[in-house]
């Protein structure tokens, strides 16, 4: 997959990971892998100053949280009503997009 | 802590400082060990278990730039500034010359930093009144951090020089410049903001390409001149010379221009200093020290008042000779944090001057220690001391390259 589509839509996805419950970096990850199939594929490292960036924009929250393992807290993300409103707006736009898209093209 | 997940975590969170940094830190740490456990319990030993959940987390150096741009403190902030100032001043770039980069026409840090009625009227004659309100209640909100931010920030004349510029002097010189970059890295650029500004240099004989990665913003790109030196270095061992003080004249390899003009002056202090932190980087990393912090030459800034202290220098430090600076710290009572039991180290390169040294303002140490070997920083910080400076004399001062590896033992110097 061209990187420039999935750095044009990374927001969107961060945001739609986190919709319906709390996750970690490596629970986002995974989350993504699994509902595009693998389409998406990027290092675990370059999720965090995404997400750091989503939290300066007041979109999402971290708290760190010690799981049941033991050992170090991991940082779990959690969409705000912010958040959850650009969330919206952004899947709309996208889906505006995207069918102007499909009408210009062909599908 | 493993070394390799230390040295990756200390890698990642370069340019970061104080609670930003430890967050950070803090969340990638956890990140590993997650990754750590799930492969040691689907059976793989410990090495190869730290070579897996590292290798999945990335490039240490992608993160750490990736968090650079997203935290503005506190290297970033004559950055940010760079970016606000550009946008909302208007700034007409100054004529160029064929082997001269025109370095950003603005005294970013003296602009922000200077807490006097003549620093606020400076902004408030330069700055758009909406950037000027929001910098004095920024000013006003978190005083604290803009002081400490400051004190670490002091700035030379000028830091950053303009892409463009530099990029027209370099192609002159037979340079290779491309704004794609090689394929082991497109994936990965391709995600971080800014790339589009990225470009990708090709030194006549050398290879692989250097990585420009400029700062401000995407209709006026500056490129910081000790990024610019750090990474020439880290790329690649391409000789690397420096000649004369101000507006020096760089070479790389077997390109040379002259970083500055009349107008826009460039200092050579931070080009040293950018190669001593590069080698002093490896040194550091082997502990689990929290990152090394550059500074400009204090004997350099303008425009200040009552920011620097200067401390008599025992031991026979010829004047004009010229010292890298390691200032390191402890943040804070170990008590609070296990973060506080490890110094914070920031560096910068100097002269001797009238026999005194020139220290940044509330530094204040009771000693100040002269080493002659890169093993005198590995011994940690003594128990009870939370403030200490050491000294290097260096030698040859005009070869970045080699630069760490000149310094001099205090006995042969005059």
């Amino acid at each position: 997959m061209d990187p420039n589509l999935l750095k044009g839509h990374l927001d969107l996805i961060l945001l739609a990971a986190l919709e319906h419950k709390a996750k970690y970096g490596g629970q986002i990850l995974s989350e993504v892998h699994d509902r595009t199939g693998g389409t998406f594929q990027f290092k675990e490292g370059s999720l965090y100053p995404a997400l750091h960036r989503l939290e300066k924009a007041g979109w999402i929250e971290g708290e760190f949280q010690q799981l049941p393992r033991g050992g170090s807290a991991v940082r779990f993300y959690t969409l705000t009503e912010h958040g959850q409103r650009t969330l919206t707006e952004k899947r709309e736009a996208y889906h505006t997009f995207s069918r102007a898209i499909r009408t210009l093209v062909g599908s | 802590m493993h070394p390799e997940i230390e040295c990756f975590i200390r890698r990642a969170t370069r340019g970061l400082w104080g609670q930003q940094r430890q967050l950070v830190r803090r969340e990638l740490l956890g990140a590993v060990e997650d990754r750590l456990w799930r492969y040691q319990v689907g059976g793989c030993d410990e090495a190869e278990a730290v070579r897996r959940a590292l290798d999945d987390l990335g490039s240490p150096a992608v993160i750490a730039l990736g968090m650079q741009r997203t935290h503005t403190w506190p290297r970033a902030l004559p950055w940010a500034s760079a970016l606000i100032l550009l946008t909302a001043v208007g700034v007409v770039p100054l004529t160029q010359s064929q082997a001269q980069v025109v370095a950003s026409p603005l005294n970013l840090t003296a602009l922000f930093c200077d807490p006097s009625a003549a620093g606020a009227l400076q902004r408030t004659q330069q700055l758009s009144p909406q950037v000027s309100r929001q910098f004095e209640h920024l000013r006003q909100t978190h005083l604290r951090a803009v002081e400490r931010l400051c004190e670490s920030m002091t700035s030379d004349t000028y830091e950053l020089v303009e892409r463009d510029s530099l990029i027209a002097t370099l192609q002159t010189q037979g340079v290779q410049v491309s704004a794609t970059p090689p394929a082991s890295w497109m994936k990965t650029v391709a995600t971080l903001p800014g790339h589009q500004t990225w470009r990708w240099l090709t030194f006549p004989g050398f290879s692989p390409p250097v990585a420009l990665i400029p700062v401000g913003s995407v209709s006026q790109p500056l490129v910081s001149v000790y990024d610019l030196v750090y990474t020439v270095l880290n790329t690649q061992q391409l000789p690397l010379r420096v000649e004369g003080e101000i507006n020096p004249r760089v070479t790389i390899g077997r390109t040379q221009f002259v970083l500055g003009t009349p107008q826009t002056p460039v200092q050579a202090s931070q080009l040293r200093t950018a190669a001593l932190a590069r080698q002093l980087d490896p040194v550091l990393n082997a502990r689990s020290f929290r990152g090394l912090t550059n500074t400009a030459d204090p004997l350099d800034q303008t425009g200040f008042s009552n920011t620097t202290v200067t401390l008599p220098v025992r031991g026979p430090l010829a004047d004009g000779q010229v010292v890298g600076v390691l200032v390191r710290l402890r943040s804070g009572p170990a008590a609070t944090h296990p973060e506080n039991q490890v110094p914070e180290d920031l560096l910068y390169t100097t002269r001797v001057r009238a026999g005194q040294l020139t220290l940044l303002q509330g530094m204040n140490p009771k000693t100040i220690q002269i080493v002659d070997s890169f093993e005198a920083l590995r011994r940690p910080l003594p128990v009870g001391v939370d403030h200490q400076v050491m000294l290097m004399p260096l030698a040859n001062t005009d070869d970045l390259v080699n630069l760490s590896y000149q310094v001099m033992a205090p006995a042969t110097l005059k």
